[in-house]
């Protein structure tokens, strides 16, 4: 796969919305916690809130029409559980989270309908559940 | 809204404004910069740009290798590196399409393997004198590369450029050439003869245009129903945008005061805020929910300088920051969108600098 591809809502897709696959630098962290606690004789005690969730943030870059576009999906779907599609082929079930969404021009591009004339990055954040 | 029509096309790009008479290498490099830059644009048009560099004392292209990471500067230091004898060729096909995607170059073959596919064929049956405009190579009105790809060539002979050209349904092509000749004689008194090369730099740029079988992309929004009863719906309309000046004007409605400004500097920002709740429940589950009518709101922060081009005193930014401070504002963006809103930082700092008047304004407001 050489996109990202977001279905939404989950599990019965009304819309399908597809972007291209994100810059070098995303990331994927657990959102699984540990504190660890000392005693007065000195041992280790950890406790774990475990998750079997997954950040994930995706920095995009996109022309201003497909923002525009992007804008117009979250702005109905800003909370709606969605399924996302990888470059990697990974599928996961998420809601998007870590907003604002800031979306920045960066540059310019070839002044068309479908560009809008320039680059704009954006970084989407979700919280989500690897499916396979 | 209409699908596009799968075609083979090239992302435009802009090149800005370039003197034919006085292409230089530099400029060479900003353009290759600038493909650098559209590689980067989206991995989806990476996965489609197709740059390879080849050489080939002979003639024929003897070997190729993709680059797609920082071709700006691999490209420009081999094709340095062999510009004794060898051949350089860049070449840029994009092939779009989400169905029917094919690769225009194999492992092997420097150019177009799919001889079969309709387009290239037609392309072949062309004739090249008309098809890629070989006639006009002189032709030097050309200064505007704006929807224009770039296609560059080291002493890439006429038959070269046609197999790179010959990918795509051209309307145009237009070659220029840049004098890089040079003629090395080592010891013609001695032995009658030399060793020489010359080599020849070529630009040439061209420009798909649409038609029934190479449409240019069309603004293509999500794919499925816009419709759903538990969201609401989206607007599929294309977005309309054109040009013109960033304007404020005071009070929104029969404006007395307007300043016309420039349009900011990149790094502009638009942010956008939405209500929402987002807990975590005992059992580890994360409950995020949001009603449509709940607020969102959507703050535009626009850096502007080097005013003093046209005509903006400080006294007439700060004229209007004071006058217009909490009410509502009238916002026309360089999109020709209209927002009203209001500035939310009337306290920002407006420098003077030597070129001008430089100011940030955080605007927070809704698109009309």
């Amino acid at each position: 796969m050489i996109y990202t591809e977001l279905r939404l809502p989950y599990p019965n897709p009304k819309v399908v919305m597809i972007l291209p696959s994100p810059k070098f630098k995303d990331t994927r962290a657990s959102e699984s916690k540990v504190t660890i606690k000392r005693t007065m004789l000195g041992d280790t005690w950890s406790y774990v809130d475990s998750s079997d969730r997954t950040t994930l943030k995706i920095p995009l870059q996109l022309t201003r029409a497909k923002s525009i576009e992007l804008e117009r999906v979250l702005d109905v779907y800003k909370a709606a559980p969605m399924r996302i599609d990888l470059y990697d082929g990974s599928q996961w079930k998420g809601q998007l989270v870590g907003e604002p969404v800031t979306r920045t021009t960066t540059g310019r591009t070839g002044e068309t309908a479908y560009s809008g004339g320039e680059v704009v990055e954006v970084t989407l954040t979700f919280s989500a559940i690897r499916l396979n | 809204m209409a699908a596009a029509e799968v075609g083979i096309t090239l992302f435009p790009i802009t090149l800005g404004e370039v003197d034919n008479n006085n292409i230089s290498r530099s400029v060479t490099q900003t353009m290759l910069s600038d493909l650098a830059a559209l590689l980067t644009f989206n991995r989806l048009a990476a996965d489609r740009l197709f740059f390879f560099g080849a050489y080939s004392p002979g003639g024929q292209l003897a070997e190729h290798n993709f680059i797609y990471e920082d071709v700006a500067n691999n490209f420009f230091e081999d094709a340095e590196d062999n510009l004794a004898g060898y051949h350089q060729v860049l070449d840029i096909i994009q092939y779009i399409g989400f169905s029917g995607e094919r690769i225009l170059v194999d492992a092997d073959n420097a150019f177009l393997t799919l001889a079969t596919d309709n387009l290239v064929r037609r392309a072949y049956q062309r004739d090249a004198d008309d098809a890629f405009g070989w006639k006009n190579h002189d032709d030097r009105s050309v200064t505007d590369f704006t929807n224009y790809a770039l296609l560059r060539a080291y002493n890439a002979s006429n038959s070269m450029l046609t197999d790179i050209v010959r990918g795509g349904d051209f309307q145009d092509v237009y070659q220029f050439f840049e004098a890089l000749d040079s003629t090395i004689d080592a010891s013609g008194t001695e032995y009658g003869r030399g060793p020489s090369h010359s080599v020849i730099q070529d630009h040439v740029a061209f420009k798909i245009t649409g038609g029934p079988t190479c449409p240019e992309k069309e603004f293509t929004p999500f794919v499925g129903s816009s419709g759903d009863t538990s969201y609401g719906s989206i607007d599929e309309s294309t977005p309309s945008l054109s040009s013109n000046t960033l304007t404020l004007t005071y009070p929104y409605s029969t404006p007395t005061l307007t300043l016309t400004l420039k349009n900011p500097e990149f790094g502009d920002q638009d942010v956008l805020s939405f209500a929402k709740i987002d807990r975590t429940t005992r059992g580890g589950d994360r409950k995020i929910y949001a009603a449509n009518k709940w607020g969102e709101t959507q703050r535009l922060q626009l850096t502007v300088s080097n005013l003093l081009a046209c005509n903006v005193a400080v006294a007439d930014i700060v004229t209007f920051l004071n006058s217009s401070l909490g009410k509502e504002v009238g916002l026309r963006d360089w999109h020709n969108r209209q927002w009203r809103g209001v500035i939310v930082t009337p306290d920002t700092e407006i420098e003077q600098e030597v070129t001008g008047t430089r100011v940030t304004i955080t605007f927070e407001g809704v698109q009309v």
